[in-house]
């Protein structure tokens, strides 16, 4: 089988070097010369990676603390030098720290009234350096009011591109596209593989090439995997191929999850590790970087692991941990697609595609008008299992989270509960939480005995509006993801309504057993006479016990109850629900330069972003693809450490409690500035984060460095201010 | 409110893939979808329904739609709990594999059938996908409704049951009207009757007295 895999590649492919030994056996695509990838090219993003990219002239911007934004627009700021005394706010200040602070504190005090004014300044002195420089190098800058439109994903040389197409649809479909045809040639054009074997080496899944195809690569993976094992008694983790190619495998016995990429933005060096990070002085930070260098080095895989982890904990999700390994325990050759479903390859096939291009798997690819679910899920992974939420009030997110509580505990006398005919299957044990005897009257208990956590989400792109969870519990992101997912795929689009009872192992909270989970979508549309139209919600109540269906529908009935029952509050959510779907962050603050922005809340781990339509007017392939890139490389880079002083209300706490705390009284702040240049058109991107957040925003080229500073800043002030709308945070709990 | 009625359990079973969230739907939406998706676990579905023959004849139905999966089965004995009927559902285009798994839920419902006469579960078995052999050249009609018809005879006498077949066709709707009208002109009159004696003695129903006793816990502040 492999032997003729080689023999029909090779024909195909150029002659090949000294590189044949192992991976020629692997994956063998005509694209993928010995020679570079990636052609130096015009569009390789200009990044601040670090600082000796940037002049030593320290710039300084105008200060625009008292002008109006609309000011700020028309004038377009300049650029200017300015004298070496005002150099302590710049990067590099060859003042002491105490010198620094005294004239910092001085600084703080007089723009006490404006709390960004102070970041503005130390950004815009880098991001100036960095744009300034760049400046001489690049082309002309200023006749880029162009719609990015017409830019193809194919000219930012993200996928390589040897047979130079130049139609989207075309390179799509040989490479990209899934397929999963008995046909070798086509098998090996594809940019991404992923595959699930057996230890024994048996074929669980591919992402593209039929059963027959894949069975060699099978054998021969677990064989180099095992060899690994057994004579170096190590786990291998990675192959990479000059820097073109990549294999990524992870062994979770009796599975071996393998992954074989040639994406650009997933071989770049992973510096996630970094963002965010606490880094307390030099010294130490030189001692941290020596201890790390060995999860330095397999953080260059994250990417692929990561995304190894998140198809394998879709099977554990639908088998359970013990259901897998009992299976394999009498028997090594078992076939485990004897237990999985057309649904589970299907979920599957859809998550590889999100993780590696975060496109939907359609046929309708040529449709502007993608649904954006697989992006979201894309970007999600790549903010570490950040998940969004929906913009909503303050007020009626405590009032549903108030109603789910109150749904926990409600109470059933005994006798009502046994003369329905679903009494006797109502098991009383609850292992994880005995009830809370307050008013323990004999006959009466609480419904929701076995219920551990609550949902309320919107039905179409599966976003929270509220969680309840139990005060010892949690679900990780992961969790919540995955079962957001299964709910959603097994969700049959109706003209009524079903309540689903699925039982579904949630790996990170339990990987040995299952929880059963009752879904209901609520119609709010079917409530109101007046025909507004309301996108359905979920509810999603999580149980500890297999038999308490029936208990289960009684609280989503009672939730229905008490979201419909008062009209003026009906109203409210729906009119919310409205206005959080024409969400347009971009344009309500007056940023028009910043096409489109994430910002993420490190502290709840969630995130927002404005809808993919205000970046180029569509939510085409293309649109999509680029904004992987962009954002992929922004978050992937090794940003820039600024340091800044902590916002004024904190500096005068900490300065009255302790004079001397240095270190502590800055916040680590980052930055990554990226540029891609092409032709006649050009992206800018920026990342700012710090202990609280992290910030990534895309605009294009003909953004001047004090806007693209000025409108970041005040979507992210926008976003804090509006943190507890954004955000579902924590939840509520019990 | 809804209209008070009594309500009637009804449990699906099968082997996956024979089209038993397809007959579903077609019984509720009168649509067939070719996309229908794998059930994961279960699905409840309500319908009120009335024969055709008798419109006094009305109820709501109570309908478990199960995961043809293996991996399921430990689930199952909670949908046909209480259940007064159970279409145990095969694929004719694909009789010897979904055949064997209609035995094995009928020979389990058999098992755990209660000796009580009321609890006793109306089995009835339906040959799905009827559209794909009605004119079918490759598959032999004669024997298989032989196989059929042997197996039910067998069965009702050693079990003293009365198990009977329906051939239904999701795709064309073909038997689902007629099934259900079945179903609910083999109810007994007591069935009714009984109900009827219930709700005049019984006012309020399990959510109403919940719902009244947790109407003051709402919030309801406007601000932010």
């Amino acid at each position: 089988m492999s032997s003729q895999g080689n023999d029909t590649s090779s024909a195909n492919a150029p002659p090949h070097d000294d590189r044949e030994s192992i991976p020629r056996l692997l994956i063998t695509p005509p694209s993928l010369t010995p020679t570079s990838i990636l052609p130096p090219s015009i569009s390789q993003p200009t990044l601040a990676v670090n600082l000796e990219n940037v002049s030593n002239g320290i710039i300084k911007a105008i200060d625009y603390s008292n002008s109006t934004p609309d000011q700020l627009l028309s004038s377009g700021p300049k650029l200017s030098v300015v004298s070496s005394e005002s150099s302590e706010y710049g990067v590099r200040s060859p003042i002491s720290q105490e010198e620094y602070e005294n004239l910092t504190d001085h600084f703080t005090d007089e723009y006490d009234d404006n709390d960004n004014t102070e970041d503005n300044e130390e950004l815009q002195n880098l991001i100036s350096d960095i744009i300034r420089y760049e400046h001489s190098h690049s082309i002309n800058l200023d006749h880029n009011n162009k719609l990015m439109s017409e830019s193809s994903y194919l000219d930012f040389n993200i996928f390589p591109n040897h047979d130079s197409i130049t139609d989207e649809l075309e390179y799509y479909n040989k490479y990209i596209k899934l397929s999963k045809t008995n046909n070798e040639e086509e098998f090996h054009d594809k940019l991404k593989h992923f595959f699930i074997f057996s230890m024994a080496g048996k074929p669980i899944y591919s992402f593209n090439g039929a059963d027959e195809l894949v069975m060699g690569y099978a054998g021969i993976l677990t064989t180099i995997i095992s060899t690994f094992e057994e004579n170096i008694n190590e786990e291998i983790k990675s192959i990479t191929v000059g820097d073109n190619l990549k294999i990524v495998a992870i062994n979770r016995n009796p599975l071996v999850l393998v992954s074989i990429s040639s994406i650009s933005y997933e071989l770049m060096s992973f510096s996630k590790n970094d963002v965010g990070l606490e880094i307390p002085d030099d010294t130490e930070q030189e001692i941290k970087d020596t201890d790390n260098d060995h999860t330095l080095r397999n953080n260059q895989d994250l990417i692929l692991i990561n995304q190894l982890n998140t198809l394998y904990n879709y099977l554990l999700s639908i088998l359970s941990k013990p259901v897998i390994e009992k299976n394999f325990m009498n028997r090594m050759n078992y076939d485990l697609r004897r237990i999985l479903t057309s649904l589970d390859f299907d979920n599957i096939d859809a998550l590889c595609m999100r993780l590696s291009y975060g496109l939907p798997i359609t046929e309708e690819i040529e449709n502007n008008l993608l649904d954006t679910s697989s992006f979201d899920f894309f970007i999600s992974e790549l903010l570490d299992s950040s998940i969004q939420s929906i913009k909503i009030t303050n007020t009626t997110r405590t009032r549903l989270n108030k109603i789910l509580l109150a749904s926990k505990k409600l109470k059933v006398k005994q006798q009502q509960i046994s003369s329905t005919e679903t009494g006797s299957t109502a098991g009383t044990i609850s292992s994880y939480f005995p009830s809370v005897g307050g008013s323990t009257l004999v006959e009466e208990k609480f419904l929701g005995d076995d219920l551990l956590f609550s949902l309320l989400a919107t039905s179409h792109n599966n976003k929270i509006l509220s969680y309840m969870k139990p005060k010892n519990h949690s679900l990780s992101n992961d969790d919540l993801k995955l079962l957001l997912n299964v709910i959603h795929s097994s969700q049959n689009s109706l003209d009524y309504t079903e309540d689903l009872w699925i039982p579904l192992c949630l790996p990170n909270f339990n990987p040995n057993g299952f929880l059963y989970v009752f879904v209901k979508q609520i119609n709010l549309s079917d409530y109101f006479k007046s025909g507004i139209v309301v996108q359905p919600l979920t509810i999603i109540l999580i149980s500890s016990n297999k038999n308490s269906f029936y208990q289960m529908q009684e609280i989503s009935n009672y939730i229905i109850y008490m979201i419909i029952k008062d009209e003026a509050v009906l109203n409210t959510l729906a009119q919310e629900l409205i206005n959080s779907s024409r969400l347009s962050i971009i344009k309500d603050i007056n940023v028009p330069s910043i096409k489109h922005f994430i910002y993420k809340s490190k502290k709840c781990n969630q995130f927002i972003m404005n809808d993919l339509i205000h970046f180029n007017n569509d939510r085409s392939m293309n649109s999509l693809l680029q904004l992987v890139y962009f954002y992929s490389v922004l978050h992937n880079t090794k940003a820039v450490k600024i340091k800044s002083r902590l916002k004024s209300t904190y500096n005068q706490s900490t300065s009255s409690n302790n004079q001397t705390s240095s270190s502590s009284s800055f916040q680590n702040k980052k930055l990554t500035y990226a540029k891609w240049t092409l032709q006649d058109n050009s992206v800018t991107g920026f990342m700012l984060a710090d202990n609280e957040y992290e910030f990534y925003c895309l605009s294009n080229s003909s953004i001047k460095s004090n806007d693209l500073i000025n409108h970041s800043l005040k979507i992210i002030k926008w976003c804090e201010k509006n943190q507890k709308r954004l955000f579902f945070g924590s939840g509520v709990v019990f | 409110m809804a209209e008070d009625l009594p309500n009637l359990k009804l449990v699906i079973l099968g082997e996956s893939s024979v089209g038993k969230t397809a007959l579903v739907h077609r019984f509720i939406t009168n649509k067939f979808d070719s996309q229908t998706t794998n059930t994961i676990g279960a699905a409840f579905i309500t319908k009120t329904y009335h024969s055709q023959k008798d419109p006094q004849r009305r109820l709501k139905l109570e309908i478990w739609d199960t995961a043809g999966q293996e991996r399921y089965r430990s689930l199952t004995p909670m949908y046909y709990r209480n259940a007064k009927v159970a279409l145990v559902c095969f694929d004719l285009s694909n009789f010897d594999d979904t055949f064997k798994t209609a035995k094995f839920w009928i020979d389990q419902l058999q098992l755990n059938s209660s000796s009580n006469a009321e609890d006793v579960i109306n089995i009835r078995l339906i040959g799905n996908k009827f559209d794909l052999i009605e004119s079918s050249t490759e598959v032999d009609t004669v024997e298989i409704q032989k196989k059929i018809d042997e197996f039910i005879i067998s069965f009702n006498t050693h079990n003293n049951t009365n198990i009977r077949y329906n051939h239904t066709s999701a795709k064309t709707g073909s038997g689902i009207q007629e099934l259900f009208d079945e179903i609910i002109d083999d109810i007994e009159d007591d069935f009714f009757t009984e109900f009827q004696n219930r709700t005049t003695s019984t006012t309020e129903g399990q959510i109403g007295s919940i719902l009244d006793a947790r109407m003051n816990g709402a919030p309801s502040s406007t601000c932010c």
